[in-house]
């Protein structure tokens, strides 16, 4: 990967590697783990890039789908080590500066993985459209899922922040 | 007041201390480290996996009254458990300091190295280490009449051919060992190389340094070993038909190895320090 392409094609995404990372990831190692893997796979595929969708679409959908295959990886191998380890060991819950957001992605790490995909393209500000063609599935779908996820993000943290 | 998710979201993502994207540089410099471990873990781990067989099989052949192979087998045991030991120390002296593709350059190169280093090792140790075997074990059974019948001469032709196809498919099966059982590493070691390539770093000039080439010391100490069994065989032969002592042949081949393996390691060790020097 040439220095240009990262400066210029992913970088300026790098905010959005970042916030899907974190969400499929309890520490900051698996976290770096995660975006390199992001990062390499986005030069790997630049070729399969299609005009049909934005670039910034297409690297939601690839960093998704890196990390989701990542975790599926990462599962069987830490499940053994995570299970005899303390959770505040495993779980590195302040990761950000700010306690709300630290509360946010702890709360979004509950959901299931197709969850947390939906409701971090939709905090992205992402049209269910967009939401849709991401996750492979129609928008009518789209919009009952992020009301019930929303419902139980709210039962998750509620009073938790204010 | 309570707020949304949508705020906590886009306030807590408007400071950009949050969105530190990891260094290219640092992230490599893990990954390195991780693919450095694990070759490290499972190369002990397959080393411990020596001991149990040795042991069990050492064990029998008391049982059965093979002392001296009994021991034989220990001692080569122990042998190849030390020198996997010191192969795996080695390891240890691949510079930390070095940047993360000059690191994992110098893991391939050791790699490359112990692969091959260990081929000699089996290529040359097998017919060195089986031939006294025939000295050690009761061969006098009615299937092995017409071993026993032969020459000497012809018996260490029979055995050192023996050995040489025994040899060959030592080596054979330790290149499908290397397959199995660490081809994934590489593979995975090769790709995070040609990864950091395309990511043309800017990299500090070579300065790794490299496990120490035993290949000397082993052809060293195996020609010893050769060259002293056969002498030692010389010997007992000479000695057992002056005397007619039993055990002739077998102490002349014990003494022959043991004297021929130290003076050969000797040569070979010495040959390999003066090539450091030259290098």
């Amino acid at each position: 990967m040439s220095s240009d392409f990262y400066i210029s094609l992913i970088l300026p995404y790098a905010p959005i590697i970042i916030k899907i990372c974190r969400a499929y990831t309890n520490s900051q190692e698996d976290f770096e783990d995660y975006y390199q893997e992001v990062c390499l796979q986005i030069w790997r595929s630049k070729d399969n890039f299609r005009e049909d969708s934005q670039w910034s679409t297409w690297i939601y959908r690839l960093s998704l789908n890196v990390c989701l295959t990542l975790l599926k990886k990462s599962k069987n191998d830490k499940s053994y080590a995570t299970d005899y380890l303390p959770d505040e060991v495993v779980l590195e819950s302040h990761v950000f500066a700010d306690e709300s957001l630290n509360m946010l992605y702890d709360a979004i790490k509950q959901l299931s993985e197709l969850d947390r995909a939906i409701i971090l393209l939709y905090l992205e500000e992402k049209s269910y459209q967009e939401i849709a063609d991401i996750i492979g599935t129609n928008q009518n779908n789209i919009g009952v899922r992020i009301k019930r996820i929303k419902e139980r993000l709210k039962k998750i943290l509620n009073g938790k922040i204010n | 007041m309570e707020k949304s998710i949508e705020i906590i979201w886009n306030k807590g993502f408007s400071k950009e201390e949050n969105l530190i994207a990891p260094k290219i540089d640092k992230l490599f410099k893990q990954k390195s480290k991780l693919i450095f471990e694990k070759f490290k873990q499972k190369f002990w781990i397959y080393n411990y996996r020596l001991i149990p067989p040795a042991l069990l099989f050492s064990i029998g052949h008391i049982y059965l009254g093979h002392i001296l192979f009994s021991i034989y087998l220990m001692l080569i045991s122990l042998g190849f458990f030390f020198f996997n030991y010191r192969i795996w120390k080695s390891f240890n002296n691949i510079d930390i300091n070095l940047n993360s593709y000059q690191y994992l350059l110098a893991l391939k190169n050791n790699i490359k190295k112990m692969f091959s280093l260990y081929t000699w090792v089996y290529a040359i140790s097998t017919p060195v280490l089986l031939i006294p075997i025939y000295w050690m074990l009761p061969v006098d059974s009615t299937k092995f009449k017409w071993l026993n019948d032969l020459q000497t001469p012809y018996i260490i032709l029979f055995l050192v051919i023996l050995s040489l196809v025994i040899s060959i498919y030592i080596v054979l099966a330790y290149k499908l060992e290397i397959k199995i059982k660490y081809s994934q590493l590489i593979k995975k070691l090769n790709k995070t190389i040609a990864d950091m390539e395309e990511f043309k770093l800017e990299l500090a000039p070579a300065t790794e340094k490299e496990i120490t080439d035993h290949k000397e010391i082993v052809l060293g100490a195996s020609f010893g070993v050769m060259l002293g069994t056969g002498l030692g065989i010389f010997l007992g032969t000479v000695f057992y038909s002056a005397n007619n002592y039993d055990y002739a042949m077998l102490v002349s081949v014990i003494i022959g190895i043991v004297f021929g393996g130290i003076i050969g390691g000797l040569i070979g060790y010495t040959i390999n320090k003066q090539n450091d020097l030259k290098n």
